[in-house]
């Protein structure tokens, strides 16, 4: 919801980013803001796409940017300063991220938390390799962007950890990164759940009953990673965009979360580009194991994690504090209710350490 | 009663669509409008309430179903003595409004959810003849009527 009137202006918002901007250029002089306007995307962060220009000693800087602005309530409540520290870090390695260039953490300056990265052209569509082809793409290129996002995600997995930083930007998981995302989500709908939601109680038995041996090695799972968070241009990929949910931990979480079964229509092309597919080439690329049921123990997770997203936005729809519409996340339980079902029982043996 | 809710949501939404769409010039509220869409079509609004009665009457005999079940048998009887003292105040199905049936099917739900637990651990001790993995398919398919 909208907060305080002030902060949801566009003239507000506009004066307080020339301020901001001026105040972390030191000596820059004329600073303009050009073209500012709320985007309708982005669920757990605000978006305002804007230009800048000022004068810094004598030259004309010009920048195309984007306020990422924390809402009044969120979804998920994620920390801005680990998110802009990880961009920063990210800086160093091949991963098309975004630039982060500076941060307001406390939002004193730009009225709510907020930070302010580069601005790439192209679009992020999470029907780019439907048939409906929002982007416009010649079929062979719609393929080709399906596996430049395999290999997306094999390279974001592929960063070394250690030599990046990342140990320092982001907490190790403990006791393991199953368990700690368990846990993680286990809170989340404990903050979320308005009525009691015995689907999800039960799939969170089933989970404890399943979780999988932990990883060879931790790396950075973004977390939400999806055509809806790539940014396209000219048919290929231009940068990976919404962190907000990366963390250390187990590959197999990031390909629970693509795999997940609602997400089947989106991210894959029947008879060109199938499940399958995507996994013997993210094993190509990584040599990374992925044993049948450490992933069904991630899509079930990606499932009751969307569960919980759904329940958390329902929460502050009724208390009136979000803009967004929410209704009964019931398809998605019927999914999870069948799921465990059909599966019952413990694992039957720890799996092979991968 | 016309128009029924469901034809009274039908043409909110179009006149949502055909007349205010056009007119808003903020990608921010076009994305909420077509949100906001969206979400009244998720429900089904003659139905609802109905709906919302008969899958708490469907799991109200469910869970008496559990209680006979677990009261027959001497080991399930040790082995769930802790859950039984929660069917007892097991409210009877006949809500006076939505809000009292809402109420009903959350007490419901959260005898369920106190059953969880010992019924995983039930299956995994090797007694159960059966019935205990059949009782559990029907709770799973129960709680998302």
């Amino acid at each position: 919801m909208s907060g305080s009137p002030e902060a949801e202006s566009v003239e507000v918002v506009g004066q307080r980013l020339r301020s901001f901007l001026a105040a972390r250029n030191a000596g820059a002089e004329g600073v303009a803001i050009e073209g500012l306007q709320r985007s309708g995307n982005g669920s757990s962060r605000e978006n305002w796409p804007f230009d800048a220009s000022w004068r810094q000693e004598g030259s004309a800087v010009r920048r195309k940017l984007l306020l990422r602005r924390d809402p009044p309530s969120a979804v998920v409540d994620t920390g801005r300063a680990t998110e802009f520290a990880l961009l920063k870090a990210l800086e160093s390695t091949p991963v098309p991220a975004p630039v982060a260039y500076w941060l307001d953490d406390e939002g004193t300056e730009l009225l709510r938390p907020s930070m302010i990265v580069d601005r790439h052209p192209g679009r992020a569509h999470r029907a780019v390799l439907r048939d409906k082809n929002p982007l416009g793409l010649a079929e062979p290129v719609r393929a080709e962007l399906a596996e430049n996002l395999c290999e997306l995600l094999a390279q974001v997995h592929r960063v070394d950890v250690a030599e990046a930083g990342l140990l320092e930007v982001l907490p190790s998981p403990t006791p393991d990164p199953a368990t700690a995302e368990l846990d993680r989500w286990e809170r989340l709908l404990d903050d979320a759940e308005l009525e009691p939601q015995p689907v999800l109680r039960w799939t969170l038995r089933w989970l404890r009953d399943h979780v999988p041996a932990p990883p060879e090695r931790l790396v950075l799972v973004h977390g939400d990673f999806r055509p809806a968070n790539v940014l396209v241009h000219n048919g290929a990929v231009e940068v990976l965009l919404d962190w907000e949910l990366a963390h250390l931990g187990d590959p197999l979480d990031d390909l629970g979360w693509y795999c997940a079964p609602v997400y089947t229509r989106e991210h894959f092309i029947p008879g060109v580009w199938e499940q399958d597919d995507f996994l013997k080439r993210y094993r190509e690329l990584t040599g990374t194991a992925v044993p049948a049921d450490a992933l069904l123990f991630w899509q079930v997770l990606a499932l009751f994690r969307l569960a919980v997203i759904a329940l958390q936005g329902i929460r502050i729809f009724c208390a009136g504090e979000t803009d967004r519409p929410a209704a009964p996340p019931t398809a998605l339980l019927r999914l999870l209710a069948g799921i465990v079902s059909e599966n019952p029982g413990k694992a039957r043996h720890a799996p092979d350490p991968r | 009663m016309r128009p029924t809710p469901d034809e009274l949501i039908t043409h909110v939404r179009r006149v949502l669509r055909d007349v205010v769409e056009p007119e808003l010039t903020s990608s921010y509220a076009r994305s909420r409008l077509a949100e906001i869409r969206a979400a009244l079509a998720q429900i089904p609004w003659n139905e609802a309430g109905l709906r919302l009665a008969d899958a708490s009457d469907t799991l109200r005999d469910l869970l008496l179903k559990c209680r006979t079940w677990i009261e027959s048998d001497e080991a399930r009887k040790k082995h769930f003595a802790d859950s039984l003292p929660a069917f007892a105040g097991l409210p009877e199905a006949v809500p006076e409004d939505f809000a009292a049936c809402n109420e009903i099917r959350a007490r419901y739900d959260e005898l369920v959810i106190e059953l969880i637990g010992p019924l995983e651990d039930w299956l995994l001790t090797g007694k159960d003849d059966g019935t205990g993995a059949e009782l559990r398919r029907e709770l799973l398919s129960a709680v998302v009527s």
